[in-house]
C-alpha cells in the first residue's frame, strides 16, 4: 500500500518557510517601529516649526521634501531591508534549501475580520464622542487600540496559517496588551509612539532570537559537512 | 456503481500519484519553489524529480523557467492556472472521500 503524502502539512511548510529565519519578523518590526516614531513626530510640534523654518528660509520644496522624508523614510527603510532580506537568502540562508516565492499567506477572511475590527473601533469611539461621553483624545486612543487588536489579528491568522507558535503568542498577548491604552491619558502621538515601540521591539526580538538560532544552525551545518 | 467507487475512479491519478500529489502542494501553498526547494521538500531524487516535473509540465499543470544565478542553472517551477483548478478539485474529491470513510 502506498501511503499518501500529508497534503495540509506540506503546504503549511511551504507557507512557513518565508517566516523560518525571523528576517521577516525584523523587517515587520521596523516597519511597525518606525510607523510610530513618524505618527509620533508628525504630532509633535517640533517638527512643524522645523517645517515651517524651512518654509521661510529656504524654499517651498525644500520643506517639502523634508515632511515627505519624514512620512515616508518608514517605507524606503522597509523597501532597502526587502532587498537586503532577498540578497540574504539567495546568497547564504536559502542558497542549500530553495527558493520559495511566497503567497498570501493570510486568508482573506482573518483580513477582512481585522478590517471589521478596525471599522467598529472607528464607528464605536466616533459614537461616543458624538453623544458627548468621550474626549477627542479619547477618540484617538480607541481607534490605536483597534488598529493593535487588528494587528493582533493578522499575527494570530499567519501564526494559524503557519503552524508558527509564536505569532499566535503575540496576536493574543499583543491584542490583549493593547486594550489598556484606552485607560490611560496619553496623547494621540504618544500612543502610536508606544503602540509602535511595543509591537516593533517584540517583532524585532523574535526575529532577531530565530535569525540567531537558524545561523548557529546553518554553521553547524558547514562544519559537520 | 457506488459514490465512493465512483469518485475514486474519478480521481485525477496524475496528481494522485504521492510524489506528484507533493509537488502540487508545494506549489499551490506558493507563487513558485525551485528545484531545490522541491527536491528537498519531496525528498526525492533529481532524476525523478526531473521525470514528474516533466510529466506535470506536459500535462499542462506547471510552468518550468530555467534561468541562471550567476554561473548556476535555475530552475523555478509554479502551478498554472490549469494546474491551480486540477489541484483545488482533487483536494475537494479528496476531502469528500474521506469524510465518508469516517
Amino acid at each position: 500500500m502506498v501511503n499518501q503524502p500529508n497534503i495540509e502539512e506540506i503546504m503549511q511548510q511551504t507557507r512557513s518557510y518565508e517566516f523560518k529565519d525571523g528576517l521577516r519578523d525584523i523587517q515587520i518590526g521596523i516597519l511597525i517601529l518606525l510607523g510610530g516614531l513618524s505618527t509620533w513626530l508628525i504630532f509633535r510640534p517640533d517638527l512643524w516649526r522645523i517645517f515651517l523654518t524651512l518654509r521661510v528660509e529656504t524654499s517651498r520644496w525644500v520643506a517639502m521634501g523634508f515632511l515627505i522624508l519624514v512620512v515616508f523614510a518608514p517605507v524606503l527603510v522597509i523597501v532597502g531591508i526587502h532587498f537586503l532580506i532577498n540578497n540574504l537568502r539567495k546568497r547564504w540562508l536559502w542558497k542549500d534549501t530553495g527558493i520559495v516565492k511566497q503567497r498570501n499567506v493570510i486568508p482573506l477572511s482573518v483580513n477582512l475580520f481585522s478590517a471589521v475590527v478596525l471599522l467598529l473601533g472607528i464607528i464605536t469611539s466616533a459614537t461616543l464622542f458624538y453623544y458627548g461621553r468621550i474626549d477627542e483624545a479619547s477618540v484617538m486612543r480607541m481607534i490605536l487600540v483597534s488598529v493593535g487588536w487588528g494587528t493582533g489579528i493578522i499575527l494570530y491568522g499567519l501564526g494559524r496559517a503557519t503552524g508558527l507558535e509564536r505569532y499566535l503568542w503575540m496576536g493574543v498577548v499583543g491584542g490583549i496588551a493593547t486594550t489598556g491604552l484606552v485607560f490611560t491619558e496619553l496623547t494621540y502621538g504618544q500612543t502610536a509612539l508606544l503602540m509602535g515601540v511595543s509591537w516593533g521591539v517584540a517583532l524585532i526580538i523574535s526575529g532577531a532570537l530565530i535569525l540567531r538560532r537558524v545561523v548557529i544552525a546553518s554553521r553547524s551545518d558547514d562544519h559537520d559537512g | 456503481m457506488t459514490d465512493e467507487f465512483r469518485q475514486i475512479v474519478n480521481f485525477d491519478r496524475l496528481i494522485h500519484e504521492p510524489s506528484r500529489l507533493a509537488i502540487m502542494a508545494v506549489l499551490a501553498a506558493s507563487e513558485g519553489a525551485d528545484f531545490t526547494y522541491l527536491l528537498n521538500a519531496t525528498g526525492l531524487t533529481k532524476g525523478n524529480l526531473s521525470a514528474h516535473l516533466s510529466k506535470l509540465e506536459d500535462a499542462g499543470y506547471i510552468n518550468i523557467v530555467k534561468t541562471f544565478k550567476g554561473k548556476y542553472p535555475n530552475t523555478m517551477c509554479s502551478l498554472s492556472k490549469q494546474g491551480r483548478a486540477a489541484f483545488k478539485e482533487y483536494r475537494k474529491q479528496y476531502v469528500s472521500l474521506a469524510k465518508q470513510f469516517q
